[in-house]
């Protein structure tokens, strides 16, 4: 194991995947931890400042900030993922068709691309958010229909380029169908920049989707989500700043995790760090 | 007797930037069963187009290319892959010939699935029996294609070609990236496939002093065009065209430095 910690970029792919687990784990298990029910309005204790029966304060409500944020923690980062791995299943299957068989099937799909591309997203998002009503997985069909062009350009090209290698051909000379040379040789080969891109849009996602909920477009109330909480003490932010720091900085420790660790996915599938791997193990090529 | 390869009125024009357009123009060439045929020419003549013709990696503007007696120009799918179970091609770069993700066993024996069917303990047996006959040894069958040695390598590559079982071998400057007695020990292993399975090789290369030494016909192209073809002894005795001339003095000249 001492040569796999050799390099930095790998312990720092440790360390935020562990984090990341961690995030997911607590984020499961919070509900069960909390002080107070977060759902549980008092009037009587409205805009309380943190203090040790409520950690984070109460909002509006009187209902518990601390356990409405730590009960909100899952949302935001399941939602995300979901999102995540729609585009990123939808976007593939679509780039990996239109790149690998071409001609109108391309032209169709990527006309769509073109299009979608044209219209700035998050507006985009916003008008089919509102079309479909508001509500998590409405927010998540609204972005996921904005998102997934990234993935189909990025998995197209490259697949134009993989297809045009010699090891398809010969492939394809071994007998093997359009299907298992897809299968077998052009998505394990162009998978790696696929998943960085996917890893570094989990926190870009997670923002949007709060966005859409801070817009009112996203959660509906009384479901404690992030951007939603932002939402709802924007108009207390001088009476009670808690209504927005501990939401705020809850979100901003999420994302930016998320973000480190697309940035250690990205590290160590790095081509150049690849060849390094090579070199250390020796298989250098000795024609 | 039936060719089994054979190109008719074959034509092919690449047309990248308008400036400058590649041409192969009705070329004809007919490759018995069996027999070695040889085609020189120098880089940009056309050679690898025409390998990948025959193979149907590239699709041709017009003409036929018939193997045994079957036209694939049009064909795809089933036809394609019987075609593939008659014509099987190795490559100048035989490391860009293999996924380096999957270790050189596993490509040999996904040919073997795809062409015999055979059962996984059929196919291990069936590996081991091909890598024998190319001279690898077992222990090449766990490893990655850039943990070989080129030669190594190119030998692994006519090993999956083989595992189809096919008559025609076309071997495309199948051994111009390899030193010389590397080079030489893959020649002796095609004569040897030849004599042992009566294999047909189509060899392309660029080194008409190679060519000559082992081929029973010759043809030479240049500027996308079959400028002379005929048995190997009677063009190296009597060259009819200037650039075959050409050619012979400048291998001429190299051997005697």
């Amino acid at each position: 194991m001492k040569t796999f910690f050799d390099n930095p970029a790998r312990i720092r792919f440790v360390v935020f995947f562990a984090l990341c687990i961690i995030l997911c784990i607590f984020s499961l298990i919070a509900p069960m931890l909390v002080p107070n029910d977060p759902g549980k309005a008092d009037l009587a204790n409205a805009l309380i400042p943190p203090s040790q029966d409520y950690p984070f304060g109460t909002d509006q409500l009187g209902r518990c900030l601390y356990s409405r944020v730590m009960t909100g923690a899952a949302t935001s980062i399941f939602s995300a993922f979901i999102l995540v791995g729609v585009i990123f299943t939808i976007g593939t299957f679509i780039g990996v068709l239109s790149g690998y068989y071409g001609g109108k099937i391309d032209t169709f799909f990527m006309r769509i691309v073109d299009v979608l591309l044209a219209f700035p997203g998050m507006v985009l998002a916003i008008a089919v958010a509102g079309m479909l009503g508001s509500g998590i997985v409405n927010a998540v069909i609204a972005i996921a229909l904005i998102s997934w062009t990234k993935y189909a350009r990025l998995s197209r090209s490259l697949v134009l380029s993989i297809k045009e290698e010699n090891f398809i051909h010969a492939a394809r000379l071994g007998g093997a169908s359009s299907l298992k040379i897809v299968a077998r040789h052009v998505i394990p080969n162009s998978i790696g920049p696929l998943v960085v891109a996917a890893s570094l849009d989990i926190g870009a996602m997670m923002m949007q989707l709060a966005g859409l909920s801070f817009l009112g477009l996203g959660a509906v109330p009384p479901a404690p989500e992030w951007g939603l909480m932002l939402n709802e003490g924007r108009s207390m932010l001088q009476n009670a700043p808690w209504l927005l720091i501990y939401p705020g900085s809850a979100m901003f420790m999420t994302v930016a995790i998320f973000n480190l660790f697309g940035d250690s996915v990205r590290d160590i599938l790095d081509p150049k760090f690849q060849k390094s791997i090579i070199k250390t193990t020796g298989g250098i090529k000795n024609a | 007797m039936r060719a089994i390869l054979e190109l008719k009125g074959v034509e092919k024009t690449f047309d990248n930037n308008r400036k400058e357009s590649f041409r192969i123009k009705s070329l004809d060439l007919r490759i018995m069963p069996g027999e070695t045929f040889g085609l020189v020419g120098e880089s940009g003549s056309g050679k690898s187009t025409i390998a990948k013709l025959s193979t149907r990696l590239v699709r041709p503007d017009e003409g036929k290319i018939l193997i045994d007696g079957k036209d694939i120009a049009p064909a795809r799918g089933k036809k394609l892959k019987e075609a593939y179970g008659k014509v099987q091609m190795i490559f100048q770069d035989s490391y860009s010939s293999f996924d380096d993700r999957m270790k050189v066993g596993a490509s040999i024996s996904e040919t073997i699935k795809n062409f015999q069917g055979y059962k996984k303990s059929d196919c291990a047996k069936e590996v081991d029996r091909l890598l024998e006959r190319v001279g690898l040894k077992k222990s090449h069958l766990h490893r990655y294609p850039y943990e070989l040695s080129g030669g190594e390598c190119q030998r692994a590559a006519i090993a999956r070609a083989l595992a189809a079982k096919p008559k025609l071998l076309i071997c495309d400057e199948a051994t111009s990236a390899l030193d010389v007695s590397v080079q030489h020990r893959i020649i002796r292993l095609l004569k040897k496939l030849r004599k042992e399975v009566g294999l047909g090789i189509f060899f392309i290369s660029h080194d008409l002093a190679l060519v000559s030494s082992f081929c029973d016909r010759l043809g030479v192209m240049k500027d996308g065009v079959m400028v002379e073809t005929g048995s190997c002894d009677e063009i190296m005795a009597d060259p009819k065209h200037p650039y075959t001339k050409e050619l012979m003095e400048a291998s001429l000249f190299i051997n005697e430095i």
